[in-house]
């Protein structure tokens, strides 16, 4: 009753300027007890009420069509979960709702944990849509729609095409090419791939491989190069580059030469003779090694030459190790250029020795060259050759950097035991391939299974691969 | 692995509203969607958006390609170019890795700016801090009539125009620059080397003009 006083005082004091209190009390007690007042009092409020729940309905309406709601995208093959938050994502209002999702994508909705989860199985971008209703809104009021965007990424090995390289090019080569053999005691196995981004361009194998055992002077070669991948006949200058190295030392390491060198190598290791068998050493290592390197140089210009074509167009790095069983143990020689990786590691006794430095730049993607013109200036190649004699080793590896960048990372890893066991551990059979190199199995097995460990996924690491391990 | 970073520096001022700020929001949807489908750029690419206005903000920081959400883009205000310039800068500073021998770092970032005014900043402080950072490519665009072309000239060499801001052409732009991502990631991914100039950059479409 006093609402209603209240009302009418208001009411007639704004719309009529009366003030009804002190000029028409009577009358103001009257309609007090009137039922058409009391009723039309009553419709107004009603209205009033129906006119708030409208318009505030619509606004709550408005707020969540304005929302910016986004989902976690999903990848195509892999399990995908996610959870609305109401109160956070502004969606509290909501009474009566459904989440319609495309049944292509293969999720589903469970209201209960307000969760859309399950494997989606293609790619793509879905459109989810909200259905709903604010508060209590009755059963015939329409349903509101909003559209919620959920992309779903491709697995990105399925990106990636395998096109065939062109076999009619006088440099094609095989995409993948593996070998074995042996080495005195020691067994060898070697795999060069082609990287899945050379292949989604039909682009050939840069890498190339090399390696051979002389049965008389029991000594063995083992080369790896990549070749350079803006240079247009890398992969023929990386092929140069192994063979000449090993055509090489089927020639040097023969008669005079090669017994002056074991000489050498022997007075060092005997100690009596020491500073002066070493001293003998490294120059003939020097000179030995190098010169093995710049014939590879040199046989590459001559290629070139033949082919109207430029050095450049044939960059490659190399990285190539002698090896022989002595009865003091392994003497093990090597030269280096470029990035890539070789090392002499032994598990059993946490020795490693890394046999030279990659060639990095200050930037990602610079090394350095074997057919640079500055390698072989003022002996400066010396630096790059390493003689190393060991008792025993576990294996003794060459990589180039489709290896070495997603198994070591950086530079300074590949100087650690630790990354070095992961790899031994890797090849092994710790990875998410579960692809084990058995060791102990033929050699055919062993090449059979380390050409299956190549296809390891890294993702963004996707160059040739080339590993030769000596065991 | 080595990312490659894509900063992308918007305009967000008052006279994007309506058609052009529509359809930057295409713009970076067409982008992100054709990148998605290049597994070079689905690996390494990751991307940041900034955005300027009377003030600059960085509305995603530099993420994967494969989680990057559209972010919410709105325009008001005025035009702070060299506020932008600023946070890209620091943003740069922050988030993209230099090589040491114990980490790899990342490529030299790419960045696209896009413009439709002229700047109602102090700019030439922002430009400085962002001229002392190392980046690969940077492409402006003038999008429209009212922008500077040649103060774009005084960021990068490589400036590109549009006409008018409309949803066609900011589109084309958008498709060219994800063109652009896309060469980049293959170049590196070939252990190449970082993009230079324009001439390494895809040829942009009728409706992006090179302002030389």
């Amino acid at each position: 009753m006093d609402q209603l006083r209240g009302y009418l005082i208001q009411l007639l004091q704004q719309k009529c300027q009366v003030d009804i209190v002190k000029q028409h009390p009577a009358v103001l007690e009257d309609a007090l007890n009137s039922n058409d007042i009391i009723a039309a009092y009553q419709a107004i409020q009603d209205n009033q009420k129906n006119i708030i729940t409208a318009m505030t309905e619509k606004m709550d309406i408005a707020d969540i069509m304005g929302r910016h709601i986004t989902m976690s995208n999903a990848t195509a093959g892999k399990d995908y979960s996610y959870t609305f938050d109401f109160v956070q994502q502004g969606l509290q209002r909501m009474g009566t709702y459904e989440m319609v999702i495309p049944e292509v994508t293969g999720l589903s909705y469970d209201p209960a944990t307000r969760t859309v989860s399950g494997k989606p199985a293609q790619q793509g971008e879905f459109r989810l849509h909200l259905r709903f209703k604010i508060g209590d809104a009755g059963e015939e009021k329409p349903f509101n729609d909003k559209e919620i965007l959920l992309i779903v990424n491709a697995d990105p090995k399925s990106l990636w095409k395998n096109l065939d390289s062109d076999k009619a090019d006088p440099y094609w080569k095989e995409d993948e090419q593996s070998a074995s053999s042996h080495m005195g005691s020691r067994k060898l196995i070697i795999a060069s791939k082609r990287g899945r981004s050379h292949a989604h361009e039909a682009r050939f194998r840069d890498d190339a491989f090399s390696a051979v055992f002389f049965e008389e002077s029991q000594w063995g070669v083992i080369a790896v190069a990549d070749g350079a991948g803006s240079a247009k006949y890398s992969r023929k200058g990386s092929q140069i580059a192994c063979e000449t190295v090993t055509a090489y030392f089927r020639e040097k390491l023969t008669g005079e030469k090669l017994t002056e060198f074991e000489a050498a190598i022997r007075d060092t290791v005997n100690g009596e003779s020491y500073a002066e068998g070493q001293k003998r050493l490294s120059a003939l290592l020097v000179d030995l090694v190098g010169n093995g390197a710049f014939l590879a140089q040199a046989k590459i210009k001559e290629e070139a030459d033949q082919h109207s074509a430029v050095i450049k167009d044939y960059a490659t790095t190399l990285i190539f190790t002698l090896i022989k069983q002595f009865d003091f143990g392994y003497a093990i020689a090597a030269f280096w250029v470029g990035d890539g990786g070789a090392g002499i590691y032994n598990k059993t006794t946490n020795d490693l020795t890394v046999l030279g430095e990659p060639d990095s730049g200050e930037f990602a993607g610079q090394t350095r060259f074997l057919t640079m013109s500055d390698i072989f200036k003022d002996g400066a190649y010396a630096t790059r050759v390493r003689f190393k004699v060991v008792k025993d080793f576990t294996a003794l590896v060459l990589m180039t950097d489709g290896i070495t960048d997603p198994k070591f990372q950086t530079d300074a890893n590949l100087g650690r035991i630790e990354k070095w066991h992961e790899l031994w551990e890797d090849l092994n059979g710790t990875n998410a391939d579960q692809v084990k190199v058995d060791f102990t199995a033929s050699e055919a097995e062993a090449e059979a299974a380390l050409m299956q460990w190549m296809d390891f996924w890294s993702p963004g690491n996707h160059d040739d691969r080339t590993i030769a391990i000596l065991y | 692995m080595r990312r490659l970073p894509v900063y992308l520096l918007l305009d967000t001022s008052g006279s994007m509203t309506g058609e052009p700020i529509e359809a930057v929001k295409n713009g970076v949807q067409v982008l992100v969607s054709t990148l998605r489908q290049d597994p070079y750029a689905l690996e390494t690419a990751f991307l940041s958006v900034i955005t300027f206005d009377s003030t600059a903000q960085q509305l995603v920081p530099l993420t994967d390609l494969s989680s990057f959400q559209i972010p919410e883009i709105k325009a008001s205000g005025g035009t702070s170019l060299g506020g932008g310039l600023s946070l890209l800068a620091q943003c740069i500073e922050r988030e993209v890795a230099k090589s040491t021998a114990e980490i790899k770092g990342d490529w030299k970032p790419l960045v696209f700016i896009m413009t439709d005014g002229a700047p109602t900043d102090n700019w030439q402080t922002g430009l400085q801090e962002f001229k002392n950072k190392k980046v690969g490519i940077v492409v402006a665009c003038a999008a429209g009539g009212g922008a500077d072309s040649s103060l774009l000239k005084q960021i990068t060499e490589v400036v590109v125009a549009l006409d008018t801001a409309d949803a066609t052409t900011i589109k084309a732009f958008f498709k060219w620059v994800s063109a652009s991502i896309s060469t980049g990631s293959q170049k590196i991914e070939d252990g190449g080397k970082d993009l230079g100039g324009i001439s390494e950059l895809p040829p942009p479409p009728a409706e992006v003009n090179i302002v030389v």
